[in-house]
């Protein structure tokens, strides 16, 4: 009687195939895992598997279903799926796995009692372990022990294995539609892979995106034209009344009114810019100065009638350039204070007249380097006016 | 059992049966290992996400901090300068509308860009910061507005895990309860930016000298750009390597903007980094802690609350003081005083110690409005306003009144020895005003938050009628026609300084045994009255008893001529 016992011999090629033996009386020949011969072509070796082993796939399969026709179906289904996965298949372990696709299909296609059967099955007729049950149903070996237990009660073994036998008798494995199955389990591998290559790409995707926008998109600080901007003077903003140390003795500070400044020589010189609103009246710079204690000199003025913000004043005087400090008061009223300390009197002039024949000039320039506005000699300096004068 | 399955068992395991290789057992029961972790790692997920969940729902966004509700009362004058603030920290809230729309949009796009859109916590940011970290990079925060808001304004400054993750589910939990754009106005009026300024207010009052509602373009975004080292930054504008910095920081903040919508090619294209005021700014006269004094002792009371409430209260008190002219006013008494002392100092005489003191009050006569209150040099020295509580004795300067009735606020005046020149003042208003009387008020109106909480009206009494009115302008500017007890000069300025105005010196004390001089001088728009008198340390510490006026340089010519500079100054005809 054709049995499928000899399924659970891993190297049928090697060994003989103990035919002809009933079921009842297996014993199990322990065989050493030994690796499959090295045969070139994958479907030459998965074609003498399939052939090898079909009618006993079929007789289990249709054991496991008591339906001839569902059998074959279904064992038509495992070699399907494991030709799409043949290379991946351990070949020292090729049975279990073509076993376990087996009843994981067969419990796939119909659930309730199908596990209790399967183990039976796998017990009394392919004659295999508990512990090797457990690992193809992926349960514990206590699960197998209890529905075997179970088993037991219903039909003793012995019982089983006759019903096994005599549910087989005169069943005769159809052929192998080999051609069938390479096709389906080509296809299947194809299907597979692509499914893969989409999942990969939808797992890897976000965090390439997130990586990628922070590196290039981040936070580069920018400012890389330094170069080319104009370095601008030193411009302060001050409150009305905030007193401003210019030199040492001497304070500047601006009111609505205009521009006021002590030395100790004066306590409160007063320039006033009655109308420091833009297009009204011509711009122009005013010039007052002052020697101080240290043989420096110290220039103060009030620029009015801009249109633009000024960026940076320039007092070029005996042929050196300095760079005067600007105060202005908040929201650009159209006017701005300037001092500086220039390093020698450009000429010998009272403290308190303007040094304005000396040969100097007074620039203011923009934010873009044009000149706003530059001092005429004589007309543009005013002379120190005492506080509260001008509104008499 | 049967025999045959008794030994089937029996044999297992045996010599006859080995087990499996351990690698063939492990690669079989891969999938029920791997089984096994996946049930364990979604166990866990689930306990994670139910347990966030929980913590969410338990989450109560908490009130804001006490430290951060308090807020400074400013005081600005006439014109809206500003004066001064009282107040345990600088900080004023005003409302989002009050926030110009690129200073916001500059915020977001140095702080938060997401911040529109995200949801409170911007995961993206923490990976960012995350990378930055690990790769070496330079740090960065990975806050979101919303959790910055939550961690100054609503969290104690502590550090730690547990903290990091309480603010981020408070954060959550805000950004769905609250809008945005609640949220931000919360986090722009309590953001720190440096110069101990918390909230957009302060700090452009600090950095700019301008309100929020008037930052330019630039200024919005220098501010913006300062947000993430305030303590560095705040030394913009003295400090030339802080400066350059901020500038790139400022350039970078202005390209995100483009960038992202807020400002147009034109406004980048535009921009000019601004002018800063310096930290710490220049000092200012010491005289405007006197007004402060005053206008904040009487908005307490026009409010009905202590003087620590309004303090802690974030109002803005209008005063009716003009800036200009009180800065004038000083500088004018500080320009004498300075004379006066020279010359003791060349005499070293026992008058060496005597300290002249000048009180000066303008009001605008029928209104109230204190326009100037000069009651001593500086603060520091002296705290004691003396034109608002000093006893100055009147001496002749009330002899014009002589033989008219006072009534009501002025009652008595005529009798009192020594009337503070603030009385003496709204006394010659009333005449001014043609007999009605306004009490003298500093405070012309309250704000809070942009709202208008008290509005001043002028409190007006009529206490002599037209005639005695006539009577006292025409003994004033005449010489007064009354007994004048001391003899004391009563010197006929009337017509000075461009006519109109009815001007009167008089004083206690003549010749040498000067005590006091007075001068006013008063039309219909403004009244003027400046005292002049002198103490010097008595036998005690801390005392002072009075002393006569030094006589050199004339103290008579010296108030009448502040008078009339104080008139000028204030444009009076």
């Amino acid at each position: 009687m054709n049995t499928g016992t000899g399924i659970h011999r891993p190297v049928v090629r090697v060994g003989a195939p103990p035919r002809g033996t009933t079921a009842a009386d297996v014993t199990y020949v322990p065989l050493r895992p030994v690796r499959a011969p090295q045969v070139p072509g994958v479907h030459s070796d998965f074609d003498g598997y399939a052939r090898d082993r079909w009618p006993r796939l079929v007789a289990t399969a249709r054991l496991l279903t008591e339906d001839t026709y569902g059998a074959e179906e279904l064992a038509r289904r495992t070699l399907v799926r494991v030709c799409a996965r043949w290379r991946r298949i351990p070949r020292d372990d090729v049975d279990f796995h073509v076993r376990r696709c087996l009843v994981r299909g067969h419990l796939r296609a119909r659930r309730a009692g199908g596990r209790r059967r399967a183990v039976l099955v796998l017990r009394y007729w392919s004659g295999l372990g508990e512990p090797e049950i457990a690992q193809m149903l992926g349960c514990s070996v206590g699960a197998v022990r209890a529905l075997l237990r179970r088993g037991a009660k219903e039909a003793r073994p012995e019982d089983r294995r006759a019903e096994f036998a005599a549910l087989l008798a005169g069943f005769t494995p159809p052929a192998v539609p080999l051609d069938g199955i390479r096709r389906d389990g080509a296809s299947r591998r194809r299907r597979r892979a692509g499914l893969a290559a989409a999942g990969c790409a939808l797992l890897l995707a976000p965090p390439a995106v997130l990586a990628h926008g922070p590196l290039t998109g981040g936070d580069a600080t920018g400012a890389a034209e330094a170069s080319d901007r104009q370095v601008p003077g030193p411009v302060r903003v001050v409150a009305p009344g905030e007193r401003v140390a210019a030199a040492p003795g001497v304070d500047v500070w601006l009111t609505a009114d205009g521009h006021h400044w002590s030395s100790p020589q004066a306590p409160n010189r007063f320039h006033a810019v009655s109308d420091g609103t833009p297009g009204h009246g011509r711009p122009g710079i005013s010039v007052q100065g002052e020697r101080l204690d240290g043989g420096a000199y110290f220039q103060t003025g009030v620029y009015y009638g801009l249109d633009r913000d000024p960026a940076r004043i320039e007092i070029r005087t005996g042929g050196r350039t300095v760079t005067a400090d600007v105060l202005t008061l908040a929201g650009s009223p159209g006017w701005c204070a300037w001092y500086a300390r220039t390093p020698t009197p450009p000429a010998d002039a009272a403290a308190d007249s303007g040094p304005s024949d000396g040969g100097q000039t007074v620039t203011v320039y923009d934010a873009a380097g044009e000149v706003l506005v530059r001092s005429e000699l004589g007309p543009a300096v005013v002379r120190a006016v005492p506080a509260g004068a001008w509104r008499s | 059992m049967t025999p045959s399955s008794l030994t089937g068992r029996l044999r297992r395991g045996t010599a006859d049966r080995p087990r499996l290789p351990l690698r063939v057992r492990l690669r079989r029961s891969r999938g029920r290992w791997l089984r096994r972790l996946l049930i364990t790692f979604v166990t866990f997920l689930a306990v994670v996400c139910g347990a966030a969940v929980v913590a969410y729902r338990l989450t109560v966004v908490p009130e804001p901090h006490p430290e951060t509700v308090v807020q400074s009362t400013v005081f600005v004058d006439a014109e809206g300068s500003y004066l001064g603030r009282r107040g345990p920290v600088d900080r004023q809230e005003v409302p989002l509308s009050q926030v110009p729309r690129h200073v916001q949009d500059a915020v977001i796009a140095a702080e938060n860009r997401s911040f529109r859109t995200d949801t409170g916590v911007s995961p993206r940011a923490i990976a960012r910061a995350v990378w930055a970290t690990v790769s070496g990079g330079a740090p960065q925060g990975g806050s979101t507005i919303t959790q910055q808001y939550v961690k100054n304004a609503l969290l104690s400054p502590e550090r730690s895990l547990s903290r990091k993750a309480r603010e981020a589910l408070i954060a959550v939990k805000l950004d769905r309860t609250r809008d945005k754009d609640e949220i931000l106005e919360g986090y722009l009026n309590t953001v720190y930016f440096g110069r101990g300024a918390a909230g957009v207010q302060s700090a452009a009052r600090n950095y700019f000298d301008v309100a929020a509602k008037d930052l330019t373009v630039s200024q919005g975004a220098a501010l913006a750009a300062i947000v993430n080292i305030p303590s560095y930054y705040e030394k913009a504008g003295s400090d030339p390597k802080v400066t350059a910095k901020l500038r790139d920081r400022w350039e970078w903040v202005l390209d995100a903007m483009e960038a992202g919508g807020g400002i147009t090619r034109a406004q980048r294209a535009q921009a000019r980094f601004p002018a800063f005021r310096f930290y710490p700014p220049g000092g200012t006269e010491g005289q405007r802690q006197y007004l402060i004094d005053v206008a904040a002792e009487e908005a307490a009371d026009r409010l009905g609350i202590t003087g620590d409430q309004l303090a802690r209260g974030g109002y803005t008190v209008h005063t009716t003081f003009d800036l200009a002219l009180q800065d004038a006013t000083a500088e004018s008494a500080k320009e004498h005083t300075k004379g006066v002392k020279g010359e003791k100092g060349g005499k070293g005489s026992a008058a060496g110690d005597v300290r002249v003191h000048t009180a000066v009050v303008g009001i605008e006569p029928g209104d109230g409005a204190v326009r100037v209150l000069y009651g001593g040099a500086d603060y520091a020295r002296q705290p004691f306003n003396d034109a608002v509580s000093g006893a100055v004795e009147a001496g002749s300067v009330l002899d014009p009144f002589a033989g008219v009735r006072l009534g009501g606020p002025l009652r008595g005046l005529g009798d009192s020895a020594a009337p503070t020149p603030l009385r003496l003042a709204s006394a010659y208003a009333a005449v001014a005003a043609d007999g009605v009387h306004a009490t003298p008020h500093t405070v012309a109106r309250i704000t809070r938050e942009g709202r208008t909480v008290h509005t001043a009206r002028p409190r007006t009494r009529r206490v002599l009628d037209e005639k005695g009115a006539h009577a006292v302008t025409v003994r004033a500017a005449h010489g007064s026609g009354g007994p004048s007890g001391t003899g004391a000069p009563v010197v006929d300025r009337a017509g000075v300084g461009g006519g109109g105005g009815t001007f009167l010196t008089a004083g206690a004390g003549g010749g040498i045994t000067r005590r006091t001089v007075w001068s006013v001088g008063y039309d219909s728009r403004l009244t003027v009255a400046v005292a002049l008198f002198a103490d010097r340390p008595g036998a005690k510490k801390n005392t002072t008893v009075p002393a006569r006026l030094p006589n050199d340089p004339p103290p008579t010519g010296y108030a009448e001529e502040l008078t009339r500079r104080v008139w000028d100054l204030a444009g009076g005809s």
